[in-house]
């Protein structure tokens, strides 16, 4: 990108459009970017290479060296600890204004922990089991988020506390601490320092897909026998993401650095098109066991938060029309509580709802003058057809219809955007 | 962004934690290894990988179940404290389940409840905190074909030594006839 710029430049100046000077400042410009860029690059291959070398020192620690004395095996699963403990305090000491040295050396006794922790398990056949590994592994990892300040850690640190509370919280004999919430609160604060220090950063970037994600993945574990709550739940926080990716002082510019809006938006449409099935609407109806207290919990916080999100940006969207997504939350409750007592009527609320948000979507789309958004609006009215493909109920001559207005409809609307494109730039 | 001293400290304090970690579970378990009681339990073998810590056996222990009295309430994934004791033939036996610690402690195991059974007969399934035995990665499949074997052949004992001191156990061996398993792999 920048090169073709630099190399476009001379053209520019001879027919007009730049002058010298401008030029000049484009130039200054790049090359200053260009001098920026070994630093980034270390920290990439800094990072990659702690990663690598820590997963290799695990992978041989597996190995299992029965042969070699106990005493020198336990020694052994000293060394990567201590190494990486030294290379943190020399960091520290010395080089703690590089970030490529505190991430790497932060990294490495990141996966150092794990490797001594598993070595001596192995030594003693403790078989205790993936779960509390994970748990002592990275409640002794996490102060080096802090004291290293080093987001790769906290993306680890994410990764392995969501793979804990699946371990512990899903399936059969699930534990019923919910310590994954605990943990999780462990690494907020530094999240919002990231978010407030440095918000167009990439680190900040991932942190909010990792957030977003672990909690997609953990939110389940609170789920009591019939879930009755939990698509609500589900339903609320991802309003929660959907308006947090819209909130503007979050300054998202691609869509690619905004985990939120993406998981948000697209868990929206997922969950209403699974619901959009009888099944789940007659278990409703049907059960009769009563949800669990923090089920209730996770629902209300959910719910409460989106509110409040909703809230805010009703309050200062400065004449600016609201995008309907958000309210579909609230919508989406009123239409739970019918479904209770009339299974059918949630059935048919809940497909007229996805139709209404793709439609919208669409519209949207063509408003925004967006190909992208248009074929999601698209997309979304083609997966539900899909759905309905498998309601045996439904007539084969209605469902043929239903999917050749589809097939229309992508036709008409991207040549209609096309059209409406080429008029723009005539 | 914080202040130097904390910094150091919490590195300093956070050091001496993941040493301590690992030398707490050295010292444990060594200790149990040295002055615990010995006990024999009859089992089977499979062998499975686990990412982080290799090639393991698991072994199919045959002391699991319990009758436990009808007053006694219990629920799968608790705690247990097994009184174990020893039949004619050596091999360790479960003889009673405790909710607590008892006081005297020689022959108690620290488990967990794996599942209990409520058909006819109400009954509890132990789970062991010493159902791995981990190897070499080449040698795991190999000590697996062996034990299967022996396991099979209804004249052949094959059984866990394991230490118990204070409600703890470590596995120190895995037998097949009275040999360590190592014994069958290199034959």
């Amino acid at each position: 990108m920048a090169r073709n710029i630099l190399n476009a430049l001379p053209e520019l100046i001879n027919n007009g459009v730049l002058t010298e000077e401008a030029a000049a400042k484009v130039r200054a410009y790049y090359l200053q970017q260009e001098q920026q860029q070994p630093a980034k690059t270390n920290l990439i291959f800094g990072i990659l290479g702690a990663v690598l070398v820590g997963l290799g020192i695990i992978l041989m620690v597996a190995h299992n060296w029965d042969t070699l004395p106990h005493a020198i095996k336990l020694f052994f699963s000293f060394i990567p600890l201590v190494a990486g403990q030294v290379l943190c305090g020399f960091t520290l000491f010395k080089k703690a204004d590089n970030r490529t040295w505190r991430e790497s050396s932060a990294s490495f006794l990141f996966f150092a922990v794990g490797a001594s922790i598993a070595l001596v398990a192995q030594v003693y056949h403790i078989p205790g089991n993936l779960a509390s590994f994970l748990l002592t592994w990275m409640l002794l990892s996490f102060p080096l988020i802090y004291i290293m300040s080093s987001s790769m850690v906290s993306l680890l640190y994410l990764v392995g506390i969501t793979a804990f509370g699946v371990e512990d919280g899903y399936g059969y004999n699930a534990a019923d601490n919910h310590y994954y919430w605990g943990l999780l609160l462990l690494v907020v604060p530094f999240y919002i320092q990231l978010v407030k220090n440095k918000p167009s950063n990439n680190a900040t970037f991932f942190h909010h897909w990792f957030f977003a994600l672990s909690l997609t993945i953990s939110l389940g574990t609170v789920a009591s026998n019939d879930a009755l709550l939990m698509p609500i739940a589900y339903m609320s926080m991802f309003a929660v993401f959907y308006l947090l990716g819209t909130m503007p002082w979050f300054g998202f510019k691609r869509l690619l650095s905004n985990g939120y809006l993406v998981i948000g938006s697209l868990g929206t449409m997922i969950m209403l098109l699974v619901l959009s099935f009888k099944f789940f609407w007659l278990e409703l109806s049907s059960a009769n066991n009563k949800p669990s207290l923090q089920e209730l919990l996770a629902m209300t916080l959910a719910t409460l938060a989106a509110s409040y999100l909703l809230y805010l940006q009703l309050r200062n969207r400065n004449a600016a029309p609201v995008n309907p997504m958000g309210f579909v939350f609230i919508i989406f409750i009123a239409m739970y509580f019918i479904g209770v007592g009339a299974p059918i009527a949630g059935v048919i609320l809940t497909n007229l709802l996805v139709l209404a948000a793709a439609i919208f979507t669409m519209q949207r789309g063509l408003q925004l003058n967006h190909i992208g958004i248009l074929n999601y609006g698209l997309l979304i009215i083609a997966v539900l057809v899909i759905c309905r493909f498998f309601d045996t109920n439904i007539s084969f001559v209605l469902r043929g219809l239903m999917f050749v207005a589809v097939g229309a409809g992508f036709f008409i609307a991207n040549s209609r955007l096309a059209k409406k494109r080429k008029q723009h730039v005539q | 962004m914080y202040s130097k001293k904390i910094i150091w400290i919490a590195f300093v304090l956070m050091v001496l934690l993941q040493l301590w970690a690992p030398a707490a579970m050295i010292f444990n378990k060594e200790s149990v290894l040295k002055n615990g009681k010995a006990y024999k339990f009859r089992s089977a073998p499979v062998d499975p990988n686990d990412p982080f810590r290799g090639k393991y056996i698991v072994l199919r222990l045959q002391a699991t179940s319990f009758k436990p009295s009808a007053t006694q309430k219990w629920l799968q994934g608790e705690a247990v404290y097994v009184q174990v004791s020893q039949d004619s033939a050596g091999f360790a036996n479960i003889a009673a389940l405790h909710k607590e610690m008892p006081e005297s402690s020689t022959d108690i195991i620290k488990a967990t409840i794996n599942y209990v059974s409520y058909d006819s007969l109400k009954e509890v399934f132990i789970e062991w905190p010493f159902e791995r035995f981990y190897m070499e990665e080449s040698k795991a499949p190999e000590a697996e074909k062996a034990y299967t074997k022996a396991a099979a052949d209804s004249n052949q004992k094959t059984y866990a030594l394991v230490k118990v001191k204070n409600g703890d156990a470590v596995l120190q061996n895995v037998f097949i006839n009275d040999h360590p398993i190592s014994y069958y792999i290199k034959k």
